[in-house]
């Protein structure tokens, strides 16, 4: 009963917060287009918002809605893609900083992660095409490559080009992000191996290997998937420079072109999308948090 | 381990090899997607480099700018009034139907129909058809630039645009941005045929196989289009061997392409004047010419070309560039500090003022950063800017609206001539003729507008220049707006790609012409 009744709150606010984020786009709407909010107040606006429909753009005389799924595929695969160079990088990074806390080498990555934090999207972009692009000629600066399509759905990942086209703006995406994973969960780990069930387990002699796996890094992924909740949106918002430099036909740079052609349409419906979006990821994320955590989950049930 | 992980790279090196080598396909990026096939829909240059590629015109610029005959064989001035053309017999269009006169005469009423070249096309009466490959363009008044029209008239298939597309909006339509039959469906006589279109990301194009130029020594069987918007990515692209081709090439990238082993630079002087246009209507301190005289002598356009434009412009005294029949070699840039303040004492205006000013910040090279260096050299005359840049959709607007005391505006002679700068920005502006439409100092000299008037009339080319010299010279004195700089052209390309063989001065490639060497 109590399960509903969360459920049915969430929803609640998460359309309050929509019809909000819609006002401040029909505003949006005004300011760049006016024409367009002249002959429509605010109250026709939401309601053909919620109606579902986010009108038309005045570039390419589509709708909306549908301009950006055909975009989003691509954003979505760099989003993935870039979120599973981070997992792969900042688990035997953090538990390796964590175990040797005073390692040489553990010393250096904590130094360069510092680097890789204060670097803006653009610049660590740039120095990547520079190198792996212009001077190693490894791989390829701009697009998305080759594209197969699955159903409606054009996807990169099945093809060699797609995977070289993808690396670069996936690595320029995970850098600005890993630094801050990588803090986090080496803080988590090492004050989980001081806590007494780890003390405890120790000392009845379970090996270190199924200490550290077992008992260190499933109680330190809990901040992490709160953290990777909260930070969808710095990746959405790094998605749209790192789309850019790299001519990624995504959902941002269609963004940034809305912008400059003075779209106003599609720029509004696009921060409503946004904030769908956003809000689809924060409940994926509390939904996962009850699956690594089940004691949270049943504390929600009573 | 470590073996695979030095094969990865390698192998990615082979691939990129693999594509370098095959040299039949040109990959070029621009900074911008033309926005419709349709070569009378947007005036603009994106839309003439991509019709020379889909279409023919009747003649066509050389690169050393003399005139060519393209769909025309031959052509002669019967009258004052009257060139007759004759057209080439063996032309198809792309959905095979011949090329006649009666392509010419369609062409040119759907060109005079066009809300954007209707202006241009304004002085030509008519095309009278004389037989099925002699047509006759007439003016309503002696011309002297008939024959820079016809570079602009591209043949298109009468035949193919008859009738209703499945919207069922006529297929001759032209519409602004409306997506029109026309702008998505190409049957020209040009070098080659569109094969794959999406828009804003890449447009595939084929050489015609029954292209009736046989003498062209072009060998590009293929080329793509991609817009790449970001100037860095360009560039990057380019030194990466992802791309043949790219323009433009931002100043500060310049030295980096010229000193690759593999990458050549071609830069050449331009012909498109930036200016300030200083707006009279809304100022009654500007109406003053010693206010004017001030502003142009503060303004250290030298100091604009070398510094922020790395050299990549010519400072400008006046509106045509060197080359042009109203080009005076004395009208030079006239930076003057100890002048420009004295002047604005005896104006009156000793202790300044305040403008507003607003400029694009995404349509000519450097613009924002040339607006900003313009507030700090007004501020030396006490003139106190208020400056707004914009991107380019924005701004055409309030430009439109001459909302504001100064304004930066580029332009580049449609006829390649010196009359079209004075008709568009010098003269009174008249909706009526769209005489002095993108004139937004709203500056009104009679005397102006006689000279250029009868200039248009004037056949005789010795004193059609000293008419359009005059004119350079009364605007010079009049300080009617500020000269900043002519801006340059620049193209990227991997060696083995000489675009300066068959680039003209308007920036467009004739790339059916390229010949690419094999690398």
């Amino acid at each position: 009963m109590n399960n509903v009744a969360s459920v049915l709150s969430r929803l609640i606010t998460s359309a309050l917060i929509i019809i909000l984020v819609a006002m401040v786009s029909y505003w949006v709407l005004g300011l760049i287009s006016p024409d367009e909010t002249r002959n429509l107040n605010l109250a026709q606006y939401l309601l053909q918002v919620v109606s579902g429909d986010l009108g038309q753009s005045q570039f390419y005389h589509q709708a909306n809605l549908q301009l950006v799924l055909q975009v989003l595929p691509a954003t979505f695969e760099l989003v993935l893609v870039t979120s599973l160079l981070v997992v792969l990088v900042v688990i035997p990074l953090g538990l390796f900083t964590a175990i040797a806390p005073q390692h040489k080498l553990a010393r250096s990555i904590m130094a360069v992660s510092l680097i890789g934090i204060s670097l803006p999207v653009f610049l660590t972009g740039s120095i990547m095409v520079y190198f792996f692009a212009v001077e190693l000629n490894w791989l390829p600066t701009f697009g998305r490559g080759t594209t197969v399509p699955i159903g409606s759905w054009q996807s990169g990942l099945l093809t060699v080009s797609g995977w070289q086209h993808i690396m670069l703006p996936a690595a320029t995406l995970s850098l600005a992000l890993l630094p801050l994973f990588l803090r986090l969960l080496r803080a988590e780990l090492l004050q989980v191996m001081q806590s007494n069930p780890v003390r405890l387990a120790q000392a009845m002699g379970i090996t270190p290997w199924r200490i550290w796996l077992f008992y260190g890094l499933r109680n330190a992924t809990l901040p992490m998937i709160t953290m990777a909740g909260l930070q969808f949106g710095t990746l959405m918002a790094y998605t749209i420079v790192a789309e850019s430099l790299f001519q990624w036909p995504g959902a941002g740079s269609l963004f940034m072109q809305a912008i400059n052609r003075s779209d106003g349409p599609l720029v509004s419906a696009h921060l409503i999308l946004v904030a769908i979006m956003f809000l689809s990821v924060s409940a994926i994320a509390d939904l996962a948090y009850g699956l690594f955590n089940p004691p949270l989950a049943a504390w929600r049930r009573q | 381990m470590t073996l695979s992980w030095l094969r990865y790279p390698t192998l990615l090196c082979l691939c990129l090899l693999g594509t370098w080598a095959s040299a039949n396909t040109l990959r070029v990026a621009y900074d911008a997607d033309p926005v419709s096939l349709d070569p009378y829909e947007q005036l603009s240059g994106g839309t003439l480099q991509l019709a020379h590629l889909l279409y023919d015109p009747l003649i066509r610029w050389t690169p050393k700018q003399d005139f060519e005959g393209r769909l025309a064989t031959a052509w002669q001035r019967l009258d004052s009034r009257t060139i007759r053309f004759n057209l080439r017999h063996d032309v198809t269009f792309s959905s095979g139907n011949p090329m006649t006169a009666l392509d010419v005469k369609w062409s040119l009423l759907r060109a005079k129909s066009s809300p954007d070249f209707k202006g241009i096309f304004k002085p030509i009466s008519q095309a009278r058809v004389i037989d099925s490959h002699t047509v006759d363009l007439i003016t309503e008044q002696p011309y002297a630039l008939l024959e820079n029209m016809a570079t602009q008239l591209f043949v298109m298939d009468s035949l193919h645009y008859q009738g209703f597309d499945h919207n069922q909006r006529a297929k001759d339509a032209v519409e602004k941005h409306g997506h029109s039959y026309a702008s998505e469906h190409a049957s020209g006589t040009g070098p080659y045929h569109v094969t794959q279109r999406q828009q804003g990301t890449l447009l595939k194009l084929t050489r015609n196989p029954v292209y009736w130029d046989h003498a062209s020594p072009g060998n590009v069987q293929h080329i793509s289009l991609t817009p790449i918007h970001d100037s860095a990515t360009r560039s990057a692209a380019l030194l990466a061997g992802d791309l043949d081709l790219i323009a433009p090439v931002p100043p500060i990238d310049h030295y980096r392409i010229n000193k690759h082993p593999y990458i050549q630079l071609f830069t050449r002087s331009g012909a498109r004047l930036i200016s300030l246009q200083m707006n009279q209507q809304r100022r009654p301190e500007l109406q003053d010419i010693r206010v004017r005289q001030a502003i142009v002598h503060a303004i250290n356009n030298k100091g604009i070309a070398s510094k922020i434009m790395r050299g990549f412009a010519t400072p400008a005294g006046q509106q045509s560039p060197p080359g042009y029949q109203g080009h005076l070699a004395s009208l030079a840039p006239r930076y003057d500090l100890a002048l420009a303040q004295k002047l604005m004492q005896q104006a009156g205006y000793g202790s300044g003022f305040r403008l507003s000013m607003i400029a694009p910040n995404n349509r000519y090279v450097n613009d924002a950063k040339i607006a900003q260096a313009v507030v700090i050299m007004l501020a030396k005359i006490n003139i106190k800017v208020d400056l707004v840049t914009m991107p380019k959709a924005q701004y055409w607007k309030k430009y439109d609206q001459a909302s504001s005391d100064l304004m930066m505006l580029g332009w580049h002679s449609d006829t390649e001539d010196s009359a079209n700068f004075s008709e568009m920005l010098a003269m009174c502006r008249n909706p009526d003729s769209g005489y002095g439409r993108y004139n937004g100092g709203h500056y009104c000299n009679p005397e102006v507008d006689r000279l250029v008037s009868a200039s248009a009339k004037q056949t005789n080319l010795k004193k059609r220049t000293q008419m359009l010299q005059q004119v350079e010279q009364i605007l010079y004195q009049d300080a009617a707006f500020v000269p900043l700089h002519w801006q340059h052209l620049a193209w990227g390309a991997r060696k083995g790609i000489n675009i300066k063989d068959v680039l003209t001065v308007m920036n467009i490639p004739y790339l059916a012409d390229l010949v690419v060497a094999q690398p």
